[in-house]
């Protein structure tokens, strides 16, 4: 007769045993009245624990998080933007004094665009979100 | 103008969504299982998704997304019990879970409060393996992963633990 571990009763359960061993430990089920007898308590146990946890099942109201900057401009574009802002400056009537405050409009009015509207994307989500889980 | 940007945010945004999504069920059945409330439970898996967003880059894709997701959500669960000072309940259940009207579902609800019952008064050992098995449907690999110890060792005190909630049920009363 085959040895069997105990412990192999709850891995045949789980289907954590190879094939071939599975095999065996069944062999040894249908041999030993009382190895039948535990195992047959273990599934009825493990019927029991599985529909439990089925029921325990529910949709968590959370958000997966997104990125929350939006993307930023490759570090090699900023130099080259910037001598051309300051011979912008130097060519054109324009009403401001330096290349750093046509940098700081040129650079930080799309950034704030665009984490605005990954805001309100975020907020619309957010929203469908708790109106999907709200019937519960 | 357009900038050139780097994907590598949006293709992290778009795994966790793959890998996480389909968990969060069976997270939110374990994390409800650990701490007994739904609000503690969602919010232990919110601060998990936090944590896994901002750690995806380091997980190690040869153990597999599901055991390192359950060992954040754990630790996320465990954060909250030390902050709230609270022993770990039984399997709670919220009361709008439970089934009403006829003899069977009383039944059914009676056979589940003796069963949640049977979990409590597992060593925390114990209950910490049955509720990653069964709340968090984890393979041996998985909870082995999850808890750090070896797969033979899931599989005995597995076992250990089911004995033990057998031996609990034919103590208590039906």
């Amino acid at each position: 007769m085959t040895r069997i571990d105990p412990s192999e009763l709850s891995a045949l359960l789980d289907g954590e045993l190879t094939p071939a061993r599975a095999a065996e430990v069944r062999q040894a089920i249908a041999d030993d009245p009382a190895l039948r007898r535990e195992y047959e308590e273990l599934a009825r146990l493990d019927d029991d624990l599985k529909a439990h946890a089925r029921e325990a099942v529910f949709q968590p109201r959370v958000e997966i998080p997104q990125r929350l900057r939006g993307p930023r401009p490759h570090v090699a574009w900023i130099a080259p933007l910037l001598v051309i802002m300051s011979l912008a400056l130097r060519l054109l009537p324009l009403p401001i004094e330096t290349g750093v405050e046509v940098a700081v409009v040129v650079i930080l009015v799309p950034y704030v665009l665009r984490r605005l509207l990954l805001a309100s994307e975020q907020e619309r989500r957010a929203l469908a979100n708790e109106i999907a889980a709200s019937p519960r | 103008m357009d900038w050139p940007v780097s994907q590598r945010s949006q293709q992290a945004d778009d795994e966790l969504h793959r890998l996480a999504e389909p968990l969060l069920g069976r997270a939110a059945a374990y994390a409800h299982s650990l701490l007994g409330n739904r609000e503690d439970a969602e919010d232990a898996i919110q601060e998990a998704l936090l944590k896994a967003h901002r750690g995806l880059a380091r997980y190690d894709r040869s153990r597999g997304f599901k055991a390192w997701w359950f060992a954040i959500v754990r630790n996320c669960c465990r954060d909250i019990q030390r902050s709230r000072a609270r022993r770990p309940p039984s399997i709670a259940v919220d009361a709008a879970d439970l089934p009403a009207g006829d003899q069977s579902a009383w039944e059914e609800s009676e056979r589940r409060d003796m069963l949640r019952s049977a979990i409590g008064q597992l060593s925390a050992e114990h209950r910490e393996i049955i509720q990653l098995r069964y709340f968090g449907d984890c393979s041996y690999q998985e909870i082995a992963t999850a808890l750090g110890i070896p797969v033979g060792t899931v599989m005995s005190r597995l076992h250990a633990a089911r004995r033990a909630l057998v031996a609990i049920s034919e103590r208590e009363p039906r």
